[in-house]
C-alpha cells in the first residue's frame, strides 16, 4: 500500500517534470540551454540560503536552550 | 525553583539572560542580510555567464590575474585568522592581543591596496565597467567586497583605538569581529566564481 | 552599531526618563520608540493622501479619458504611467510598509513586552530619517525634468534601465535611489524589531505568551531581512544601468533582461507576506479581544506563520509564468503557489474557530478585523487562478490581477491599518475615537472599495489589459458597456475617497476631544494596556513581570473576563 502510494507519486512528479516537451508558452524561453540551467540552479541556490541560515540559526538557539547552565 | 501546576515558577519571575547579547544578535541579521545580497550578485553572475555566447571568460578581453590573487586571498585569509587569535588572547588577557589586531588589520589594508593596484592594471589593459559583462560583473562583485573590506578595515581601527586606550569589551569587539570575519569569508566564494 | 546598543533593557532605565525634553528632542530628533512610530505613521498616512490622489487622476482619466481632471488638469500620457507607477510604488513601500511594519512594530513590541524601548534606539531614529529622505527623493522626483518613473512599480528593464526608452531620465534613477533608500530604512528597523523580541522581553514571557501579532511582525521582518537582499543587488546593478552605462539587462550588449525580474520577484513575493503577516497580526488580537475568547489554537497558528514564511520563498516564480522562464520551473511554481494556499486558509478557519462561540463585540475595529477576513478571502481565492501557470496565460497583465492583488493588499494595508488604529487609538493618544463617525466611515469604505474592483473583475475577465491609458483606440475594448464598468469604478473611487475626509476629521478631533480613555478601556490582557494612555516615556515607572499566555479570556472561575498578563496568579487558585 505504501509502495504504491510512493509510486503514484513519483508517477505524477515524473508527469509533472515530463510535460516540459509539451508545454507551449506564449514568450518562449532562451534557447541557451546553459541560461536555463543558471536559472534554475540560481533559484535553488537563493531560496535555499536563507531557510538554511534560518534553520541553522534555530537550530543551534534550539540547543544553547536545551543546555543546562 | 518551584513550579505550579501551569509549569509557571511563583511569585516573581526570573529575569532571563539573553542566549546572545543585543550588538551580537543585531550583526548576526546584519551579516545574513549581507549574505543574501551576495548571493544576489553572485546568482547575477551565474546567470550573466550563462548568457555569454561565446563561452567564458568572453574571448578578447583581458584576463584577470589568477595567481596574484590567489597570493592576496592568502593575506586575507591570514588576516582572518589573526584576528581569531587576537579574540583568544583578548580572552586570555594576555598583551598579545593588540600586536595581532594589528597585524590583522594591516593584512586587511594590504589586500585593500593589492587590489586597488590590480585594478588600476586591468583598467589600463582595457577592461571597465562599460566594456563588456565580464568588466561590469568584475568591477560589481569586486568593487561590492572591496566596498565592504574598507568598511570592515575602518572598524577594526575603531576596535584597536578602543583596545589602545583600555575601554574595549567584547560588547563592542564580537561584532566587530563578526563583520570582519563575514568579509574575510565571502571572498574566497568571490575568488572562485569570478578568477576561476 | 556596536556603541549604539547602550540602553540596558531591563532595569536601568531611569537615566533619562524624567527630565523635560525641548521640541526638537521631543518631537523631530526623539529616540522613543512611541514618537517613532507616530513619525512612521503620519508619514504613512500623508503619503496614503498622494497615492490615494494619484489613483484619482488616473481612474479620471480612464473614466473620461482627453478630459480635463478636477483639482489636476489635464493627464498626458508620460503622466498617466508616472501616476500608475508612483500609485503602487507609494501604496506598497511608503504605505503598507511603514504603517503596518513601522509604526505598528515600533509601538507595540517595547509595549506587549514589557521594555522602556527598543534595543537600539539610535538606530531606530536612524531608521526613520532614512525612510523620510526616501520619502522625499521620491516626491522630488515627480518634479525633475522628465518627470516622475512611468515603467511600472516593478520596473522591469530595458523600460527602466534605458533613458531612450522610459524618457525619465532623472526620474527613475531618483525613484531607484528611493526605493533602495527605503529599503534600508526598514532594515536597520528589522534588526531592530528582531533583537527586542528576543533579548528584551519582560520576565516571565516565554514564546508562547509572546501576543501573536508581535510574532508576526518580527516574523515579518525576518522574512524581509531574508529577501531584500538580491533585490538591492539587483537595485545596483540596475542603478549602473541607467548612470554607468552597463549593460547587466541589456540583451544587446550580453545582458539579461529576465534576470531583474528573477531578483525583484525574490523580494517581491516575500514582501506580499511582509506585510500581510503584521495585518493579521493585528487581526488575531483584536478577535480576541472583543469575542472574549483564548485565541484558537495559539501554536498551531504560531506554526501556521513559519509554514507561510517558509513556503513563501517557493512561490515568487509564478510572477513570471509568460516571462519566458523555464517550463520546469513554471510546474514546480505552480505547485507551490497552490500549496501556500494551504496555511493561509488555514489561519483564516482558526480564526473562525475563535469567533466562534464567542460573545463578539462589534466595536469599530472588530468590524474591520472582520472585513479583513472576509475581503482577503476574495483576494486569496481569484489568486488561485492566477498561480496556475495554465489560466494565467489568459489572465496575465489584465484588470483580473489588478483586481486580485487590490483584494489582498487594500485589506492589509487600509483595512489592517484602520483595524489597528482604532483599536490602539485610545493608547497612542489617550482618548476614544467616536464609534459613530467610525462605523459610518467603516461602512462607506468597504461598500464603496468592493464596488470599486468587483467591476474591475469583470473588466479583466474581458480581456482589458492593464496600464493602457486610453482604450477607446481598443475595438474590442471601447464598448460601450465595459466604459461604463470603468465610469462606475471610478465614481465609487470618489465615494470612497470622500469617506476618508471622515476619518481625518474623526483622528483629528479625537486626538484632542476625544472621551478620555483610561488605561485599558477594551478590557484586554495583553502588557501594553497595564501602563498610563499615553504611555510615559520609559513607559511604565517600574517595568512590568509576565505571568500568563496573552488570551486569557473567559476563564472559568474568575469574576472578570479578562486576566491581564502582568497580574500574579493567584495561589489559592494554582493549588
Amino acid at each position: 500500500m505504501r509502495l504504491l502510494r510512493v509510486g503514484v507519486t513519483v508517477a505524477m512528479l515524473a508527469v509533472v517534470w515530463g510535460a516540459e516537451l509539451a508545454y507551449a508558452c506564449p514568450a518562449c524561453a532562451s534557447p541557451l540551454e546553459e541560461n536555463r540551467q543558471a536559472f534554475v540552479d540560481t533559484t535553488v541556490f537563493l531560496t535555499l540560503v536563507p531557510l538554511a541560515m534560518m534553520g541553522g540559526f534555530v537550530w543551534w538557539l534550539r540547543r544553547q536552550t536545551r543546555q543546562p547552565h | 525553583m518551584p513550579d505550579d501546576t501551569l509549569g509557571r515558577p511563583f511569585g516573581v519571575p526570573a529575569r532571563r539572560e539573553p542566549v546572545l547579547p543585543n550588538g551580537v544578535l543585531g550583526m548576526l541579521i546584519f551579516v545574513a542580510t549581507e549574505v543574501m545580497f551576495f548571493s544576489g550578485l553572485i546568482s547575477a553572475f551565474v546567470i550573466g555567464k550563462s548568457n555569454a555566447l561565446g563561452g567564458w571568460p568572453p574571448p578578447g578581453q583581458p584576463r584577470l590575474p589568477v595567481e596574484e590573487t590567489a597570493f592576496n586571498t592568502a593575506a586575507l585569509l591570514a588576516s582572518g585568522v589573526a584576528l581569531y587569535f587576537a579574540n583568544r588572547a583578548f580572552k586570555n588577557g594576555t598583551p598579545n592581543t593588540k600586536r595581532l589586531l594589528l597585524l590583522s588589520i594591516a593584512l586587511g589594508g594590504f589586500f585593500v591596496l593589492f587590489q586597488g593596484a590590480e585594478w588600476v592594471a586591468l583598467i589600463g589593459e582595457g577592461l571597465t565597467l562599460t566594456s563588456g559583462q565580464l568588466g561590469g560583473f568584475f568591477y560589481l562583485l569586486v568593487g561590492t567586497h572591496a566596498l565592504h573590506v574598507v568598511v570592515g578595515f575602518i572598524i577594526l581601527l575603531y576596535t584597536y583605538r578602543r583596545l589602545s586606550r583600555g575601554d574595549l569589551d567584547g560588547f563592542a569587539f564580537w561584532p566587530a569581529q563578526i563583520f570582519w570575519y563575514f568579509v574575510v569569508g565571502v571572498w574566497p566564494i568571490l575568488y572562485w566564481q569570478v578568477y576561476l | 552599531m556596536a556603541e549604539a546598543g547602550t540602553v540596558e533593557t531591563h532595569g536601568a532605565h531611569t537615566h533619562d526618563a524624567h527630565h523635560e525634553q525641548s521640541f526638537w528632542s521631543k518631537y523631530i530628533f526623539s529616540t522613543d520608540h512611541k514618537m517613532i512610530a507616530m513619525q512612521y505613521m503620519l508619514t504613512g498616512m500623508a503619503m496614503a493622501l498622494i497615492g490615494g490622489f494619484m489613483s484619482y487622476a488616473f481612474r479620471m482619466q480612464l473614466a473620461f479619458p482627453g478630459e480635463t481632471v478636477p483639482g489636476y488638469g489635464l493627464v498626458s500620457q508620460g503622466e498617466y504611467n508616472a501616476l500608475v507607477t508612483n500609485h503602487g510604488t507609494i501604496m506598497i513601500f511608503w504605505v503598507a510598509m511603514p504603517v503596518l511594519i513601522a509604526a505598528f512594530g515600533n509601538f507595540l513590541i517595547p509595549l506587549m513586552i514589557g521594555a522602556d524601548d527598543m534595543v537600539f534606539p539610535r538606530i531606530n531614529r536612524l531608521s526613520f530619517q532614512i525612510f523620510l529622505l526616501s520619502a522625499i527623493i521620491l516626491i522630488v522626483s515627480f518634479f525633475v525634468p522628465g518627470g516622475g518613473f512611468g515603467g511600472a512599480w516593478t520596473a522591469y528593464p530595458p523600460l527602466s534601465s534605458t533613458a531612450e526608452y522610459s524618457l525619465t531620465p532623472l526620474g527613475s534613477t531618483l525613484w531607484l535611489v528611493a526605493v533602495a533608500l527605503e529599503f534600508v530604512a526598514f532594515l536597520l528597523g528589522g534588526i531592530n524589531f528582531i533583537t527586542t523580541l528576543m533579548n528584551a522581553r519582560a520576565p516571565g514571557m516565554k514564546m508562547h505568551d509572546i501576543p501573536m501579532v508581535l510574532w508576526m511582525i518580527v516574523i515579518a521582518s525576518i522574512l524581509f531581512m531574508a529577501s531584500v537582499g538580491p533585490l538591492i543587488a539587483g537595485a545596483v546593478m540596475l542603478f549602473m544601468d541607467q548612470v554607468v552605462g552597463t549593460g547587466f539587462y541589456d540583451p544587446g550588449r550580453g545582458g539579461d533582461p529576465i534576470l531583474w525580474q528573477h531578483l525583484f520577484w525574490f523580494f517581491g513575493h516575500p514582501e506580499v507576506y511582509v506585510v500581510f503577516l503584521p495585518a493579521m497580526g493585528i487581526v488575531a488580537d483584536i478577535i480576541c479581544t472583543f469575542s472574549r475568547k483564548k485565541l484558537f489554537n495559539y501554536k498551531l497558528i504560531l506554526y501556521t506563520v513559519f509554514a507561510t514564511a517558509i513556503i513563501s520563498f517557493f512561490v515568487w516564480a509564478h510572477h513570471q509564468f509568460v516571462a519566458g522562464i523555464d517550463p520546469r520551473m513554471a510546474n514546480v511554481f505552480t505547485i507551490t503557489t497552490l500549496i501556500i494556499s494551504i496555511p493561509i486558509a488555514e489561519m483564516m478557519f482558526l480564526y473562525i474557530a475563535t469567533l466562534y462561540g464567542g460573545s463578539i463585540r462589534l466595536t469599530t475595529p472588530m468590524l474591520w478585523a472582520l472585513a479583513f477576513i472576509a475581503e482577503f478571502l476574495i483576494g486569496g481565492i481569484t489568486g488561485i487562478f492566477l498561480g496556475a501557470s495554465g489560466s494565467d496565460i489568459y489572465f496575465h497583465d489584465t484588470y483580473f490581477v489588478l483586481a486580485h492583488f487590490h483584494y489582498t493588499f487594500f485589506p492589509i494595508a487600509v483595512i489592517g491599518f484602520f483595524a489597528g488604529i482604532t483599536y490602539w487609538f485610545p493608547k497612542m493618544f489617550g482618548r476614544m475615537m467616536n464609534p459613530i463617525l467610525g462605523k459610518i466611515h467603516f461602512w462607506g469604505t468597504i461598500v464603496s472599495f468592493n464596488c470599486i474592483f468587483i467591476p474591475l473583475f469583470v473588466l479583466g475577465i474581458a480581456g482589458q489589459h492593464r496600464r493602457i491609458y486610453d482604450y477607446q483606440n481598443f475595438p474590442d475594448l471601447a464598448l460601450a458597456g465595459l466604459q461604463d464598468l470603468r465610469v462606475f469604478a471610478t465614481a465609487a473611487l470618489l465615494v470612497m475617497l470622500a469617506f476618508q475626509a471622515i476619518f481625518l476629521f474623526n483622528f483629528v478631533y479625537s486626538i484632542f476631544k476625544g472621551k478620555p480613555a483610561g488605561k485599558n478601556p477594551w478590557k484586554s490582557n495583553t502588557l501594553e494596556w497595564t501602563t498610563e494612555s499615553p504611555p510615559p516615556h520609559g513607559n511604565w515607572p517600574e517595568l512590568p513581570n509576565c505571568y500568563r499566555g496573552p488570551y486569557e479570556y473567559s476563564v472559568p472561575g474568575r469574576e472578570e473576563d479578562y486576566w491581564p498578563q502582568d497580574v500574579p496568579p493567584d495561589t489559592a487558585a494554582a493549588e
